[in-house]
């Protein structure tokens, strides 16, 4: 009895901040208000009208998007830096340090940063291209829809890949060095190495990694408020965008507390899955 | 505002670019606005309500430092009252402001940007000032752009200002062109010596949320034949429709300027930073830009820029059709409706000092307005804010998305983008549109006139 005393200011404190809200949020969910007048109990309208709203549809198809683009992206190149960063390397603290700068940086800095880098006339991705004499791929990154929400997850890459490599370093060091010797005895090449030894002990990091990058792929919202408002065309809405949208601009705070709620739900499924995949598929050695 | 559109990385909406005032505005506003509210202060009566003492709020769009001298002279007139000036950014206006309905706090005055005062009149939020004595110190289109159901719902202050076409007229003489056009085929007609000389004719802050529905505007004013008000109201009752002629023709003549390649390359990803770099540094001849850049320009020192301005260009055959343009007329300032009864005498004298001609040509001053709500107030005596107040105000009309829900400006916005990179006709975005207003029809959205 007395453990639950101890922790029961941290309890109220949670309870007040966290759950109390939480509740209040569902409740929300099945009004229809607009923060001006009366709010009016609707029921599960606001769910329902998921289901025809066409927007969210592109939306999610976004995110499906973007994170097939950042994971992968995130993944391969973490990885590649990892690998590099692993081996002995002069000045290797400061590649480490110099690469992981990125993560640091605020979302909107990175966000108007690369606003400039894109700029079409001004901006250095053009600039570079013209003076390596490939003009011809120069483009309007971020004002053609073919294009924008690629040169987005091109931004979330550069974001993140520091944070992935960071951990997949950690990984790497937990990797016995006498597994290496055993195999290079053995007449292992190095790429027989990576398949055999460093990718199925990384498998563990690897979920990690691939959990992290995909859930942050699905409530992404920073990068695309600020790099583009969802344009062009609406060719850059994302699901987290489009919550926002809802309640804090069309107020509808009753919908888009539904739809905050239906994003919770579809992030927890994936991170259980993701979860139940990295308990069945831990390598021993 | 004005508008400092060099500072501004965020979307912002017209009416808050009417708002906005830059440091030094500020600073240098805070010195001549005190002297001038002092007056407006000292006048007997001006301000004076006997009895009450204590707390007086006011929620506004306006920020602290801006509303320094009103606070001290409404204090100096009522010893024993507390302003406490509660500023709120006009995109956060709604969920601020709910807030602390919510938590019961104190209100009294409201001090809106002109876009959100449909909503609240409409939600009750607000009293009907039909009744005061003082009307005619304000401009009538300023009085008109707050009366809804023929009941007045808050009082104008700032001033008056909208978009315009500026120019550039050292890109104009690069070409060899002294007058700037009056009809969109003579603007036509000069865009390939503009682009041969390596300057484009338009540049516009396309990533902006707000600003290709105001182009809209402009345009639609003269498919319309002049009537963009009353058609757009017919459309929100659902007597009309974004599908009828005049709507696709006025999305026709966007697609006209994108498909003659009008518009500077990158349009949809430049915000206002970005727009207004192109333009400074001489890169585009035109920018579709709001009247509060005047002072901006004013301040700053723009070797490549000789600005100027003129109505939007006659783009369609009907010589009588007039140039307009859209714009707003200040702020809007409210009586909350559960304002307690006890203080509704200092309300009312308060509201009457916020308005005065003193207090509003110092507001004037501070914002770089070109032509003020309140009639007998001249804003400012700039070459170029005279020039607008000449050749535009006259022809100012009142921003559609003041009207419409926040909805249909995304709409817009989505859809004309997308004609603009040619992934949709004007046909086809006017479909859309219409389809986010049927949406809206059948969740009970209902336009009260």
């Amino acid at each position: 009895m007395a453990s639950y005393l101890w922790v029961l200011p941290a309890l109220g404190l949670y309870a007040l901040f966290t759950l109390v809200p939480l509740a209040s949020g569902v409740w929300l969910a099945l009004l229809r208000w607009d923060g001006i007048a009366p709010a009016e109990f609707v029921g599960l309208q606001n769910f329902e009208r998921m289901l025809r709203d066409e927007r969210l549809a592109s939306a999610l198809w976004h995110n499906v998007q973007y994170a097939l683009g950042t994971v992968a992206g995130k993944i391969v190149l973490s990885l590649g830096l990892a690998l590099l960063l692993h081996r002995s390397l002069r000045g290797r603290a400061v590649y480490r340090t110099a690469l992981f700068l990125p993560v640091v940086m605020s979302f909107v800095v990175v966000g108007i940063l690369w606003t400039w880098i894109y700029n079409d006339d001004f901006g250095l991705v053009n600039n570079l291209l013209r003076s390596v004499g490939l003009g011809g791929l120069a483009q309007d990154w971020l004002g053609d829809t073919r294009v924008a929400l690629w040169a987005l997850i091109a931004v979330d890459i550069w974001k993140w890949y520091g944070f992935h490599m960071v951990i997949f370093l950690a990984g790497l060091q937990t990797i016995p060095t006498e597994l290496y010797e055993a195999a290079r005895l053995d007449g292992a090449s190095r790429w027989r190495q990576l398949t055999s030894i460093t990718l199925p002990l990384l498998r563990p990091v690897m979920l990690v990694n691939v959990t992290l990058s995909l859930l942050g792929a699905m409530n992404v919202f920073d990068i695309p408020y600020v790099m583009t408002e969802g344009g062009p065309a609406n060719s850059t809405n994302v699901v987290a965008l489009h919550v926002y949208l809802q309640a804090f601009k069309f107020n509808r705070l009753g919908y888009g507390s539904a739809l905050s709620y239906a994003i919770f739900l579809l992030i927890t499924v994936i991170a259980l899955v993701q979860l139940r995949l990295l308990s069945r598929n831990t390598a021993e050695y | 505002m004005p508008s400092d559109p060099v500072r501004l990385s965020r979307p912002v909406s017209p009416t808050e670019l009417s708002t906005r005032a830059t440091r030094r505005h500020l600073l240098k506003g805070a010195v001549g606005g005190a002297a001038a509210v002092a007056l407006a202060g000292g006048r007997p009566g001006l301000g004076v309500a006997q009895g009450y003492q204590g707390d007086f709020v006011v929620v506004s769009v306006q920020e602290v430092e801006q509303a320094a001298p009103t606070i001290a002279a409404i204090e100096a007139a009522n010893p024993g009252v507390k302003v406490v000036w509660r500023y709120i950014p006009s995109e956060r206006f709604t969920e601020l402001f709910t807030a602390a309905q919510v938590a019961g706090d104190q209100i009294d005055l409201m001090d809106l940007n002109g876009q959100d005062l449909r909503r609240y009149a409409i939600g009750g939020q607000l009293q009907d000032l039909s009744g005061i004595a003082y009307k005619d110190r304000f401009r009538q289109v300023a009085l008109d752009t707050y009366t809804i159901q023929g009941k007045l719902w808050a009082l104008p202050r700032g001033g008056i200002g909208g978009f315009t076409f500026f120019v550039n007229l050292k890109a104009l003489q690069a070409i060899g062109v002294e007058t700037p056009p009056e009809t969109y085929d003579e603007l036509l007609a000069m865009a390939p010596d503009l682009r041969q000389a390596g300057i484009a004719p338009f540049v516009h802050p396309g990533k902006n949320i707000y600003l290709w529905p105001v182009w809209q505007f402009w345009a639609y004013a003269q498919t319309s034949r002049n009537t963009a008000v009353e058609g757009t109201a017919r459309v929100l009752t659902g007597e009309a429709k974004f599908t009828d002629p005049e709507h696709v023709a006025a999305l026709e003549i966007l697609h006209r300027f994108a498909r003659d390649g009008m518009f500077i390359d990158g349009v949809n990803s430049l915000d206002n930073d970005a727009a207004w770099l192109q333009f400074t540094q001489g890169k585009a001849a035109f920018f579709y830009w709001h009247a509060g850049s005047i002072g901006t320009y004013r301040e700053g020192d723009f070797p490549e820029l000789d600005m100027s301005l003129i109505p939007p260009v006659r783009a369609v055959e009907d010589p009588n059709v007039a140039r307009q343009l859209p714009g707003g007329t200040g702020s809007a300032l409210g009586r909350y409706a559960e304002a307690g009864a006890e203080r509704a005498d200092l309300a009312a004298s308060v509201m009457d000092l916020m308005t005065a001609d003193p207090t509003i040509k110092a507001l004037n001053e501070l914002n770089g307005d070109p032509v003020s709500v309140n009639a007998n107030v001249v804003a400012s005596e700039d070459p170029l804010a005279l020039l607008y107040a000449e050749q535009c105000s006259p022809n100012q009309i009142t921003y559609l998305d003041w009207y419409w829900p926040p909805e249909i400006t995304r709409a817009f916005q989505e859809n004309q983008q997308a004609i603009v990179t040619g992934d949709s006709s004007p046909e086809q975005a006017a479909e859309s549109i219409q389809s986010t207003l049927d949406d809206l029809f059948a969740d009970g959205y209902e336009f009260l006139t």
